[in-house]
């Protein structure tokens, strides 16, 4: 039998696990209610206290034995890092999660006028290292070992750095009417990803995972997509995919039409967005990629009774999981109130549909 | 096809094939050729966003697209805007938008003003992480016909019923029509809390948009 890391790299590699795991999708949105901090006042989770936050992580992985979220233990700045780091203005809302304010590229000759930051210097960077130094020396070991915990290397992809630093509509616009200086500020971008990337790995003393967050990528269409993204995408994934390493690439919009092109970004592993045809992914970029998600944190997780998470689980398991390369997931984070019992229904779901091989009656839906 | 036609369909067609190097050259082109300016946006550039609104909901245009054709009709509003105003044609209805306390997200609710704005909305942008008495002071103060809220956070959407109980409060609540949208809001949000209607995208808050201002129109004239 396998542990769930185990299964969870299995997976990535495109092979078969002894089943399906499950591993949701868990980010301060759910992590702070869960923990009891009221919503109002969620700025007590995303703030600079990272003991309290590792604190609230904890209760939750806790609560839920033998499942691995993921992230699990991370800084959890949401895109404040990289954003602030470039220079942009960062605002700290009393019920949400941080976000910028004023971005960094107010005018195109801004862009001009960019570094790619220090880590050890920069905007939120110092606070969120400080955050992983501790996070690591405090995780119990075998959560670390058995569950991936600590291990994560998280980021945001380029589209969604220079989007953010630049206002996304400014940027949407100079697509068509300065790709230039965009192309100009993605470079930056990316090599501040890479380093931020390569920062977190040496301080947490792993390079097992990285998490790179697409979720922009959706608003191009495919041919900008392959002109102003794919390039810089790739250069982050290639920069990071090992042999023995994992690259997640998560997009939580829907990337139907950039199917095609995503498949060769290089990354391991692809977190597809809310609503999209499992199946169609699976044919789509299956053999390149393992798929993580399947479940709509809103529509069905949240929303949903433990019937309907049951029903969609086995939906997804049978086109997503056949021949391997399938992680249960949510397409997007779990939201504050998510029922406990629709986190163990996908749980148990994992369990009664998701075992190897699959059986007749789970293939027998698929066609 | 006469030469006014020839000039309103260009119009169309730039909005349409985002071609906003020619914007400005057919733009005038139709001042000079002495078509209305209202003429020029209702039978010209708002019949191509119609169009690029289409092409977005069959996922042939994307959020860029959507983007760039409400920066090309931009344009041209820009050299209209002093003939509309010469012309002393009414807008198609006024609306303060912004989006909820907590919430610093814009894309979808500048998508939204760029395609009301196109439609001959008169937009008041309040911008994001907007106080629930800043929505109350500005329904106060502007009267408009439609009030926009927009929330991407599930955390933060609750900030649109506050912001209904608030106007309800106050008084103001039956002044005004109410328009929400955003990733977690859906029909059964809106009407939950109240709201008149419910946009899934930018295009569909338009239609909506319009839609409600139509039938407060045939409630008056009833």
């Amino acid at each position: 039998m396998h542990l769930a890391l185990e299964r969870f790299l299995i997976a990535a590699r495109l092979e078969t696990p002894d089943q399906v795991q499950a591993a949701p999708f868990a980010t301060g949105h759910f992590i702070s209610w869960f923990a009891g901090i009221p919503e109002a006042r969620a700025i007590e989770y995303w703030e600079r206290d990272y003991r309290r936050k590792l604190s609230a992580q904890l209760t939750v992985i806790k609560a839920f034995p033998d499942v691995m979220f993921w992230p699990g233990v991370w800084a959890d700045f949401g895109l404040a890092p990289e954003t602030s780091a470039l220079g942009c203005e960062i605002a700290f809302p009393e019920n949400a999660p941080p976000a910028v304010r004023t971005p960094a590229v107010k005018k195109l000759e801004d862009i001009d006028r960019l570094e790619v930051p220090d880590p050890y210097r920069d905007g939120l960077m110092p606070i969120a290292i400080e955050a992983y130094e501790y996070m690591v020396k405090n995780i119990p070991r075998e959560l670390r070992e058995n569950f991936g915990y600590g291990h994560w290397s998280i980021a945001m992809g380029p589209t969604d750095v220079a989007g953010l630093s630049m206002g996304y509509d400014k940027f949407l616009v100079g697509l068509y009417k300065y790709p230039e200086a965009v192309h100009k500020l993605m470079k930056i971008v990316t090599e501040t990803i890479i380093i931020w990337i390569k920062t977190q790995q040496e301080v947490i003393g792993s390079d097992m995972l990285t998490f790179i967050g697409g979720d922009a990528d959706c608003f191009l269409n495919p041919k900008q997509f392959e002109t102003f993204s794919y390039p810089y995408l790739k250069q982050v994934c290639d920069t990071f995919k090992r042999k023995d390493n994992v690259v997640l690439y998560h997009n939580d919009g829907d990337t139907t039409h950039l199917l095609d092109k995503l498949r060769d970004i290089g990354a391991d592993m692809f977190n597809y967005g809310q609503d999209m045809d499992t199946a169609l992914a699976k044919r789509k970029v299956g053999d390149k990629m393992c798929l993580v998600g399947g479940l709509n944190s809103i529509g069905v997780l949240l929303r949903g009774s433990s019937d309907d998470v049951d029903r969609t689980c086995k939906k997804v398991i049978s086109e997503g999981a056949q021949g391997g390369g399938f992680v249960l997931s949510q397409e997007g984070a779990m939201a504050a109130h998510t029922p406990t019992e629709n986190i163990w229904a996908m749980i148990k779901a994992a369990e009664k549909y998701g075992k190897y091989p699959l059986k007749h009656e789970i293939m027998e839906d698929l066609s | 096809m006469s030469e006014k036609e020839r000039i309103l369909q260009a119009l169309c067609d730039v909005v349409v094939t985002l071609d906003y190097a020619k914007i400005g050259e057919v733009t005038k082109s139709a001042i000079q050729a002495g078509i209305p300016a209202h003429e020029a946006v209702l039978q010209g550039l708002a019949k191509g966003m119609e169009i690029v609104g289409e092409k977005y909901e069959t996922k042939e245009y994307f959020l860029s697209e959507l983007i760039m054709a409400a920066e090309v009709m931009k344009e041209a509003m820009d050299i209209l805007e002093p003939h509309l105003k010469a012309e002393k044609v009414p807008g198609a209805g006024t609306m303060v938008i912004g989006t909820v306390s907590g919430d610093l997200h814009d894309i979808g609710k500048n998508t939204v003003i760029a395609m009301l704005r196109s439609a001959g909305f008169e937009v008041h942008d309040l911008g994001v992480d907007v106080p629930v008495e800043v929505f109350v002071q500005k329904v106060r103060e502007i009267k408009p016909d439609i009030l926009g809220m927009s929330a991407l956070l599930l955390s933060t959407m609750p900030m649109m019923k506050e912001v209904v109980a608030a106007l309800s409060n106050e008084g103001l609540r039956e002044s005004v029509k109410i328009v929400i949208g955003g990733r977690p809001v859906t029909q059964e949000y809106a009407d939950m809390i109240g709201a008149d209607a419910y946009g899934k995208d930018a295009v569909e808050a338009v239609k909506k948009a319009h839609n409600l201002i139509r039938e407060s129109y045939s409630k008056t004239k009833l």
